[in-house]
């Protein structure tokens, strides 16, 4: 009862599909700008969080680059931790290609996730990987912008943990998205996503 | 409630696995001292009809305040039985949860009522299912160390148990990667 019975398993890599299928019609015209509006749903575009030191990060500075970015908390026990373990990985394994490309790391829990809190919990991974954090709003805005799902869920008094998309999103240096991954790929498939991304803007 | 431990004796089969995986925890260990990198022998706990094997966590980033508990439950009993949760010095409280993955998003939850254990039965605690969680953690879990904890079974009561802690994105209790199960739960998912 504790393993994936066949059929959940079929469900599973059936949505897994659709989402890289419906990924695939995400990506908005490689002359549009990020910002146009081109009637398809759209990925990303501008922000301005809080970065670990405290200070004001803008989109800006990602720009020119492409960047994978993962949403998570943390608070969290399980696939936070596991996912910048294994991009911690996935960058040493990239070699000098890794300072081709940006990994930022959002909060989706800014009211217990202070930038000191980010700083300190990051300290366990590759230093390149960028922790923001910000007011709810602009929290909420940003990760509304990349369609990342969340919810509180109350737990024991005050305490509470998150439901939210788990998937590490690749996007191009133009902002754009160019495709994704979760904990579950192997560190060889993200690595190679990562280098297909960097190398060819896309990692369909 | 009596509680037993044995280690399980290391046969050649398992000293040829750890051999084999000796590189790719090296490689896993990155700037921790490899000597600590190197898997434990299974060990069982038991009290009453339950069986604990090999209770493992995963290594916590500096701060986090929360770790997961893993590990197989066996029920040689001829009734259900269901763990209700857990205490241990590192944490304030050990909760049941269950987690999944819904499409791209992971839900988790706490089963306030327990993990039902069925009887003559087994079910696995492991990353990305049911865990064990500590919460409001007091220290910092590290590669290769060690924890006590008490579980608590609605039937068998109190059951004492060490848990070993592994990599942080660990997937096994001997913190092997375990390409080939992740794999398994990728395979449809090409890019």
């Amino acid at each position: 009862m504790a393993t994936h019975r066949p059929a959940f398993r079929i469900l599973v890599s059936l949505v897994s599909m659709l989402l890289v299928i419906g990924g695939a019609s995400l990506t908005p015209g490689l002359a549009n700008p990020a910002t146009t509006r081109t009637g398809k749903a759209e990925m990303g575009g501008a922000f301005t969080l809080v970065d670990s030191d405290n200070k004001p990060f803008s989109s800006q500075k990602l720009a020119g680059k492409p960047f994978a970015i993962f949403f998570g908390y943390t608070h969290c026990p399980d696939v936070c931790p596991a996912s910048l373990a294994e991009l911690t990985q996935d960058l040493a394994g990239m070699g000098a290609e890794a300072d081709k490309l940006h990994v930022v790391f959002v909060s989706l829990d800014p009211e217990r996730d202070t930038p000191a809190i980010m700083k300190s919990y990051l300290s366990a991974f590759d230093p390149r990987i960028v922790g923001l954090t910000g007011t709810p709003d602009a929290v909420a805005a940003v990760a509304k912008s990349y369609h990342v799902f969340w919810e509180k869920v109350p737990g024991s008094g005050a305490d509470y943990t998150l439901n939210h998309t788990a998937a590490t999103y690749l996007m191009n240096a133009a902002g754009e998205f160019a495709g994704f991954f979760d904990f579950r790929a192997t560190s060889a498939q993200q690595t190679a996503k990562l280098k297909q991304l960097v190398e060819t803007g896309n990692a369909m | 409630m009596s509680s037993s431990r044995r280690a399980k004796a290391l046969n050649s089969k398992s000293l040829v696995k750890i051999a084999t995986r000796a590189p790719a925890l090296a490689l896993l260990a990155g700037t921790w001292p490899l000597q600590l990198a190197l898997p434990a022998a299974a060990e069982e706990f038991q009290g009453g009809n339950i069986h604990i094997i090999s209770p493992w966590s995963r290594a916590t980033p500096p701060g986090a305040p929360v770790a997961g508990g893993y590990m197989l439950i066996k029920n040689t009993g001829g009734s259900a039985d269901t763990l209700l949760g857990a205490t241990s010095p590192i944490a304030k409280e050990g909760q049941v949860h269950e987690m999944h993955m819904d499409a791209q998003v992971m839900r988790m939850r706490e089963l306030t009522h327990g993990l039902t254990i069925p009887a003559h039965g087994e079910v696995t605690l492991k990353p990305g299912n049911y865990h064990l969680m500590f919460t409001g953690l007091n220290t910092q879990l590290k590669l290769g160390t060690k924890f006590d904890a008490v579980l608590n079974f609605a039937h068998a009561g109190k059951i004492k148990v060490i848990f070993q802690v592994g990599s942080m994105a660990a997937m096994k209790p001997d913190s092997d990667m375990s390409e080939s199960m992740k794999m398994d739960g990728m395979k449809d998912m090409k890019k």
